[in-house]
């Protein structure tokens, strides 16, 4: 029998890995800015609906643990392989690899602006992406030793660096100013979905979930404390800006994080913030190398992918995807290098695949309960399917408001339904004459779960099926 | 004759017996009967992935757990052996509840609840 490796901790650190990137912390400052420490309520409330998909998600895990990387089986289970398709390719594929690419690309320029060495900043960018492929090759125990060090590392210093705020420890000046800089609560409200952003991604530890020590226990409860301790640290560091950077100058930054260190504790402060962008980076890339790789395992073996991105080295992973992904994400941090306004307007196209497959990952609870109504979870999210209706009107609210400025906001759907439309034709020939199912046919729970062993496939080639 | 006990079989595979000996450990369970059988379930053993379904029946090698305890405790003790059996793949095993008549204690002749 597989030795479970991973516990508590790792879920935690995983969880927390994907969510904070360096575009989080540009939202946080932002978003603080524009309404003063009432944001923590606007987070309040994003954190909440983001533990009703986490809920959502730990209770399909309990129905279907030990799954190859999940989230796509779910979908396959409960819609069949077109929406599977459609929000798995465009919500994690297309758009963590996107966003991976911008944050690395993001790295380079922090790293350049920190190390004053002649060095082209991508280069600092190739380092780092060979050391995270390296890592997640070596075997899912190895990244997740480096995910805890890292996570520790980001956690801890943002907590610091925002008690350093609250208690007026820093070497800058404080600023006296007011808490509150929202007019009424429909303003603080209408920042939820700012807030959002810096609480997406946690489900990530779900392709590890077959890695994890008592799964049932610590997956669930990884996840939901993994977004406790972003809302927690992000809380302090709002209290913080308080105190050290003017409202007005951290919404109109474009690195109110790198502000509010520069603020806090002159150079030194500025330096400190670029390594804990570094590190957001770092666990961003790991989490995401990790997490599609799997996710892209998990959707070869059900034949939604090329069969290639099944295959496993020794240690157990899947290598080609790990590499594959790795590639595609340097690719992409190398084009935005420069030109990453385009690449970020994409990202947010992709988001609204990603919150799509937040409403399947509810939609899919709620269909589940109606087929097997008995089957034994170890975790159901409590209160009927009132939790779930809610992920789903909240989720739909943030599609509705994902963005500010009307006119990109009008471009995002025009893009993400001729996006839909071209992943749909895709993906509609892809399961007609590749997969030979029907497009919209809810697949059988039991037959997604014999999908996963590879032997379904290796009987069906030597009987000349496939 | 209602004896206020009842007869809990488990049959299932072999991968999950440590674990759920702790968990029936924990519940208090005070005694139990493990039996290596033979068996198959409505797929007439044939493996998840097959093409199709056995012609003849082939019989698996599994385990069948025997316990006996009062009645008041089934419904906790089923919920538990659910959970932790669960994977969500064929051949996580069935759970068989009987009432029984009445259990006798060799050594000293008790019977009923005081005999477990």
């Amino acid at each position: 029998m597989e030795e479970k490796k991973l516990g508590l901790g790792s879920v935690i650190s995983t969880s927390v890995g994907l969510v904070i990137a360096t575009s989080c912390l540009v939202s946080l400052g932002q978003g603080a800015g524009s309404v003063g420490i009432v944001f923590i309520g606007a987070m309040v409330v994003a954190c909440l609906l983001n533990m009703t998909t986490i809920g959502s998600l730990s209770e399909l895990n309990a129905l279907m643990p030990n799954i190859t990387g999940g989230l796509a089986q779910y979908t396959l289970a409960c819609m069949g392989p077109l929406p599977t398709i459609i929000s798995m390719v465009g919500g994690y594929l297309i758009c963590n690899i996107l966003s991976s690419g911008v944050e690395a690309s993001i790295f380079a320029y922090a790293m350049a602006e920190v190390i004053p060495l002649p060095i082209p900043s991508i280069v600092y960018t190739a380092v780092m992406m060979i050391v995270v492929m390296a890592t997640n090759l070596i075997g899912v125990d190895m990244f997740a030793k480096v995910q805890d060090l890292v996570a520790f590392l980001l956690v801890g210093s943002m907590v610091l660096m925002g008690l350093i705020g609250i208690f007026k420890l820093g070497t800058g000046t404080v600023v006296v100013q007011p808490a509150n800089m929202a007019s009424s609560p429909a303003e603080v409200i209408s920042m939820t979905a700012v807030a959002f952003w810096l609480f997406i991604g946690a489900e990530f530890a779900i392709p590890i979930s077959g890695q994890v020590k008592n799964a049932k226990r610590n997956v669930p409860l990884g996840m939901a404390l993994g977004l406790l301790v972003i809302l927690l640290m992000q809380a302090i560091m709002v209290l913080g800006f308080y105190h050290y950077t003017p409202w007005d100058a951290l919404a109109e930054s474009a690195a109110p994080h790198m502000l509010y260190g520069e603020l806090l504790l002159g150079k030194a402060g500025k330096i400190w913030m670029a390594f804990v962008a570094a590190l957001a980076v770092i666990s961003t890339q790991n989490s995401g190398v990790n997490g599609l790789a799997y996710i892209g395992q998990g959707m070869a073996k059900m034949n939604m992918l090329p069969q290639i991105f099944a295959k496993t080295n020794k240690r157990g992973v899947p290598y080609i995807g790990v590499i594959s992904i790795s590639a595609a994400m340097f690719l992409f941090a190398y084009i935005s290098d420069g030109s990453s306004g385009m690449i970020e307007f994409l990202i947010l196209v992709g988001s609204v695949f990603w919150m799509i497959t937040y409403i399947f990952a509810h939609i899919d609870v709620l269909i589940l309960r109606k087929k097997l109504p008995h089957a034994p979870r170890s975790f159901k999210v409590p209160c009927g399917p009132l939790f779930p209706l809610i992920g789903i009107i909240g989720t739909s609210y943030m599609i509705f408001y994902i963005s500010t400025d009307l006119h990109e906001r009008l471009m995002i759907w025009l893009i993400t339904g001729v996006t839909m439309l071209v992943l749909g034709i895709y993906a509609f020939f892809w399961t007609k004459y590749k997969m030979k199912m029907p497009v919209l046919k809810a697949v059988p729970i039991e037959k997604v779960m014999a999908m996963d062993n590879e032997m379904y496939y290796k009987i069906r080639k030597k009987r000349g099926i496939w | 004759m209602a004896s206020g006990l009842s007869k809990i079989e488990i049959i299932t595979n072999f991968t999950k017996f440590a674990e759920l000996q702790s968990e029936l450990g924990h519940l208090g369970v005070r005694g139990m009967t493990v039996s290596q059988v033979l068996g198959c379930g409505i797929q007439k053993g044939s493996a998840e992935y097959a093409i199709e379904e056995n012609e003849e029946i082939v019989l698996l090698p599994k385990q069948m757990i025997t316990l006996v305890v009062e009645t008041e405790k089934v419904h906790d003790i089923v919920e538990v052996v659910k959970q932790t059996l669960y994977t969500g793949h064929i051949g996580d095993g069935k759970i068989f509840v009987s009432s029984l008549d009445n259990v006798i204690k060799v050594r000293t002749g008790d019977e009923g609840v005081d005999a477990l």
